[in-house]
């Protein structure tokens, strides 16, 4: 794909030489310099050097060129970064460029100035253009009963409604929770997906011969090249799950940071969200001795880098855990609310076998079968998010029926699919047809009582189509 | 006020140039069509998201369009065929429910808001619920926008801007980008690709930026 990296050339010394590179003297002044650009790349990185560019200018100007500015790259090195670090960072951004998959119009959201002035209203606004996420409705699985977005997004953005997710662009800053909380991944913000993520951190880490540090920092704040560490930038770090961190650290990365934006005036308030998940990866890499397997040399990414999984979806979570343990040859168990991966269990005296847990289960991790007679629920710990849509679903929960554990743990993750519940149907004395778990009439004729008991015995004989008959 | 009137008019030309672009093609409109675009494109669309497909479709619009071959595309796309319609262009079909008389209540509604913005309908023209008509509706308010300001008359510039905002937000942003992806998903000949990429970033961009635009006037 033919990437440019337009480069302000005030600053000579910071001008990188490599193919593609454009130096544009006076850009950081005036962004609508680009617009007498020859070249007419498909994606575009632009390094500058002053953070007082006005942004819908340069986006004026890259649509001029007809370049999609969400999938822009917009790199700030103030004046004093460091060249080889600039270098890395800048080739990391091509690689993320590449990876844009392109925009639609839903996802861009005009962000109009702050200031409300009586003169700011002489002439029309230019508003800037952030991305904003977008649902998939054909993979989302609000349709059965699916709220994770809506249990994640700090601002109210998501509604569900009858089996339909809405999503509020004018309510959403957005943070990218939506994002990396989607069981199904059927959220997307272009400016940041998995794919892009993961360009990204493979290409700082491939352009760096000594050891190099990950930082993921909050796009509200600034981005720096700085000796040792390169930045990825994020819309807001509280997106960023353990398995992020992680997987860093399994590409090559030598140490990994997810810093928050420390904005008291953030309203997405993240900063417990981004502890929490760095606590999680310390608590993994700590118990895998991943350190003492790094200095003995061991290549612990090799297999996985290989493979060319990305690991930073949301649905690799759990290989990325279970490559981990294989790597370093152990087994772990980290517990957390926030844990990316949950164990269900059922406790089979309370449970009906309604099976509207596995109804709900965005990720099929729980599922209901039945044969012979018998009806089932079954659990596959590696496909479990710890999305708690199950516990919102079960109607027995004020029994404790269900419970999820935010958990990450080898052993269970390796015990593939397990039964977790099971019990006999009831069947119809007249025409033999099944008409519901045994555990679940049962359960119904106690709420009923004695006073019912006609009804209940009728209920648990006959089926819908046979209540009529004799 | 001068943007402000340049804007307005700007606009008000896009809408009529892409609500012409989707009535049945005939040689005499298409020409029209490329000298209008000729006169747009003075106008500079690139602060705005949709400017990429502006530009993609006047270069298709000035590929020397066959009318004969895209009279034959606009059918396929928008006529009633054994198959039915790969795309209707009107909203009733996306909007009204589907039981018996309600096509004829949703037009009847809607040309009751066309009354209150000044306009009847005289007939003989595509149907009031159309996406040329309802396009077309748009370039007349951003007409008496544009005149508005150019009469010194700010309070009631913002009053339409406000008109404009809630047609789109309550019309066009609901029922077009089903529309268009209905469109899209047909695979259509460029023109009418290029057309449905346009008329989609328009209103999902116009959506958002008026109610901007709207939010800030009554914070003052």
């Amino acid at each position: 794909m033919n990437t440019a990296v337009f480069v302000c050339g005030d600053s000579p010394e910071l001008v990188i030489s490599a193919p593609g590179v454009v130096a544009i003297e006076g850009l950081c002044r005036d962004p609508s310099l680009l617009r007498a650009c020859e070249t007419h790349p498909e994606r575009a990185v632009v390094v500058l050097h002053s953070d007082s560019y006005d942004l819908s200018t340069l986006q004026k100007a890259l649509r001029s060129i007809s370049i999609d500015p969400l999938g822009v790259q917009v790199l700030d090195v103030g004046s004093d970064g460091d060249p080889s670090a600039l270098s890395r960072q800048v080739e990391g951004l091509i690689q993320r460029a590449r990876a844009f998959s392109g925009s639609a119009p839903e996802h861009a959201k005009p962000v109009f100035s702050n200031a409300v002035t009586r003169r700011g209203f002489l002439r029309p606004p230019t508003p800037a253009s952030i991305s904003a996420p977008q649902i998939d409705h054909s993979t989302c699985a609000a349709g059965d009963g699916c709220r994770a977005c809506v249990d994640a997004c700090p601002q109210d953005a998501y509604k569900w409604s009858a089996g339909r997710i809405s999503y509020n662009k004018d309510a959403c800053a957005p943070c990218g929770r939506c994002v990396t909380s989607c069981p199904t991944a059927a959220i997307e913000n272009p400016a940041t997906t998995f794919a892009m993520i993961d360009a990204q951190v493979r290409a700082v880490i491939a352009a760096s011969d000594e050891p190099i540090g990950v930082r993921f920092v909050c796009s509200r704040g600034s981005v720096g090249a700085t000796s040792g560490w390169t930045e990825i930038s994020v819309p807001c770090t509280s997106m960023i799950p353990a398995s992020w961190l992680l997987a860093c650290r399994l590409l090559g990365a030598s140490c990994v940071k997810a810093v928050p934006c420390g904005d008291a005036g953030c309203p997405i308030d993240g900063d417990s969200l981004v502890t929490e998940a760095s606590d999680i990866a310390r608590a993994v890499l700590e118990q895998t001795g991943f350190e003492a397997a790094m200095i003995a040399g061991d290549s612990l990414s090799e297999s996985i880098e290989r493979s060319g999984t990305n690991l930073f979806e949301t649905a690799n979570a759990a290989d990325l855990m279970l490559s981990l343990a294989a790597a370093t040859g152990t087994e772990f168990s980290v517990e957390s609310k926030v844990s990316q991966l949950g164990i269900v269990s059922i406790d089979d005296t309370t449970c009906t076998l309604c099976g509207q847990c596995a109804k709900i289960c965005p990720t099929n991790a729980l599922r209901e079968s039945y044969e012979d007679g018998v009806v089932s629920i079954s659990f596959d710990a590696k496909a479990c998010v710890n999305c708690n849509q199950c516990m919102a679903e079960c109607p027995e929960i004020e029994r404790g029926a269900i419970s999820v554990q935010g958990l990450i743990d080898t052993r269970r993750l390796a015990d593939g699919r397990i039964g977790l519940n099971e019990g006999t149907v009831s069947s119809c004395e007249i025409c033999g047809n099944a008409i519901a778990p045994t555990q679940m009439m049962n359960r119904i004729g106690d709420l009923l009582g004695e006073e019912f008991k006609d009804t209940v015995r009728m209920l648990e004989t006959r089926c819908l189509d046979c209540r009529g008959r004799g | 006020m001068t943007e402000w009137v340049d804007e307005a008019r700007a606009r008000q030309g896009l809408y009529r140039f892409i609500g012409a672009a989707l009535l049945p093609p005939e040689r005499g409109r298409l020409e029209l069509l490329v000298a209008a675009s000729a006169i747009l494109q003075e106008y500079d669309f690139d602060k705005s998201p949709y400017s990429i497909a502006w530009r993609n479709f006047v270069v298709v619009l000035e590929s020397d369009v066959s009318p004969e071959d895209l009279a034959i595309e606009y059918v396929r796309l928008f006529g009633v065929g054994f198959s039915g319609t790969p795309a209707m262009p009107t909203e009733s079909n996306y909007r009204a429910p589907n039981r018996d008389g309600a096509v004829a209540a949703f037009t009847a509604s809607l040309q009751a808001e066309f009354r209150s913005m000044g306009l009847v309908s005289v007939g003989g023209g595509e149907a009031p619920d159309h996406i040329s008509t309802e396009l077309e509706v748009m370039s007349y308010l951003c007409g008496v926008e544009a005149e508005s300001w150019e009469s010194g008359q700010e309070t009631l510039a913002m009053d339409t801007i406000g008109i404009e905002s809630r047609f789109v937000r309550q019309h066009l942003a609901v029922w077009i980008p089903m529309f268009t992806s209905l469109v899209l998903a047909a695979r259509p000949a460029p023109f009418y690709e290029r057309a449905s990429e346009l008329v989609h970033g328009l209103v999902i961009h116009e959506n958002d930026y008026l109610a901007g635009i709207v939010d800030r006037s009554s914070e003052l």
